[in-house]
């Protein structure tokens, strides 16, 4: 050590001044990167949370315009499809209305029983359970709940479930950056350009890779087929 | 041609000044007006031949005139912080490898420092892409940098035919004002 100190007292006087430079902003931009890589979920999350209901009511209001002007449309042209998608989107609409009453319920609840999960937690090993649907071009390919790790993504939960049902998932990329390409026999691109799979948590869709977001108990994740027809 | 590094250094500071002047007016109008070719300009060739003739100090001050002044016309914002160091880290590095030369007691050939402006292409391109780091975390950085590669290709082999070309011209002129400017 003292001879690296003593050829480092020997170096001219501009070349010091220059190392020193570079090494303490070199270790600030690091030490603040690796901050910012712990710190990313939480600040989504706070997010997430102040706009939940607001755009629930704004979704719920939107599905229920276009799915009017969906009967307008299509009324003329084929009546057996039609039957169908109405029957369909009615199933949404209740379905979407059950879930927001049984939200409020569980919030009640969940002040309710706060204490009482947090003991359960520190007790038990953490399970939470999740909802997932899958809804493809004209159809829900599944919809169901399932148990998962407490650190789960959407896309593990993606994951497990199509394991079990034995549905195929392609992607790319690797962990906290992947992306689905395709799920079955629905790939991206197949019906136009822009076309492919998102996601959404709760009805809003965080702007992050689904293999980086934080999954909380009773969550609602929704993984649906974008296409330009 | 082998005594040519270090003899710069007692220059008079109004020499210094203007010669600053003229190479940074070089840099900021050939950016300029490369602008709309992707990422090819001869900033880099220039600092590091002005370093390998003027030394380490000369070259810090020439990338802080460049750099603050070009980005007033071409944008300014926490990129240019980033520049501006990745540049520094660049005179450092030639200033080590001129100090090794001048160990070895030899020249520095020609092709040899082309393929160093070369490699200084890559360097430029990683510091610059750091920035990223520091907003969005890891992840960002390295979407960032991988897709940023084929910009650093481009800067590098610009850096390998600016060096080719401009290297002999400036070491004839200045090798002709050497007697001049050391009184």
């Amino acid at each position: 050590m003292k001879k690296i100190i003593n050829q480092f007292k020997n170096i001219e006087k501009t070349k010091r001044i220059v190392i020193c430079f570079i090494t303490v902003s070199f270790v600030f931009i690091i030490g603040v990167g690796v901050y910012q890589g712990f710190n990313h979920n939480s600040y989504v999350d706070q997010d997430v949370k102040e706009n939940v209901q607001e755009e629930i009511n704004n979704q719920v209001e939107e599905k229920e315009e276009s799915q009017e002007q969906k009967d307008k449309e299509d009324s003329p042209q084929q009546e057996s499809s039609t039957s169908q998608q109405t029957v369909e989107t009615k199933q949404k609409e209740e379905y979407i209305q059950s879930k927001k009453e049984d939200k409020k319920k569980e919030e009640t609840q969940k002040k309710q029983n706060e204490e009482k999960k947090q003991e359960e937690k520190t007790v038990e090993k953490t399970n939470i359970s999740i909802n997932i649907q899958i809804i493809g071009m004209n159809e829900t390919v599944l919809s169901e709940s399932i148990q998962v790790d407490k650190e789960s993504t959407p896309f593990t939960v993606l994951k497990n479930i199509t394991s079990l049902k034995g549905i195929k998932v392609t992607t790319s990329g690797f962990g906290s950056m992947i992306y689905v390409t395709g799920i079955g026999d629905l790939k991206e691109k197949q019906h136009g350009s822009s076309s492919g799979w998102m996601y959404k948590v709760n009805n809003v869709s965080p702007n992050m890779s689904a293999g980086s977001y934080k999954l909380k108990d009773n969550d609602q994740v929704l993984w649906y087929y974008v296409y330009d027809e | 041609m082998i005594k040519f590094y270090g003899i710069m250094f007692m220059m008079s500071r109004v020499k210094e000044i203007s010669l600053i002047g003229i190479l940074a007016g070089v840099n900021i109008a050939s950016r300029i007006a490369l602008q709309s070719l992707p990422n090819i300009k001869p900033v880099t060739s220039i600092i590091i031949i002005s370093v390998m003739i003027f030394g380490l100090a000369f070259g810090i001050k020439l990338t802080i005139v460049t750099t603050l002044v070009s980005n007033i016309y071409l944008g300014m914002g926490i990129w240019t912080l980033f520049q501006i160091l990745a540049w520094i880290v660049i005179c450092l590095l030639t200033q080590i490898l001129m100090d090794l030369f001048k160990k070895i007691n030899k020249e520095p050939y020609i092709l040899i420092m082309a393929i160093f402006a070369f490699l200084m292409g890559y360097v430029f391109g990683f510091i610059v892409s750091l920035e990223k780091f520091v907003i969005g975390g890891p992840s960002l950085f390295i979407v960032y940098y991988l897709a940023g590669l084929l910009f650093d290709t481009l800067h590098a082999i610009g850096n390998f035919f600016f060096y080719l070309i401009c290297a002999p011209i400036l070491m004839k002129i200045f090798m002709k004002e050497r007697v001049f400017l050391d009184k």
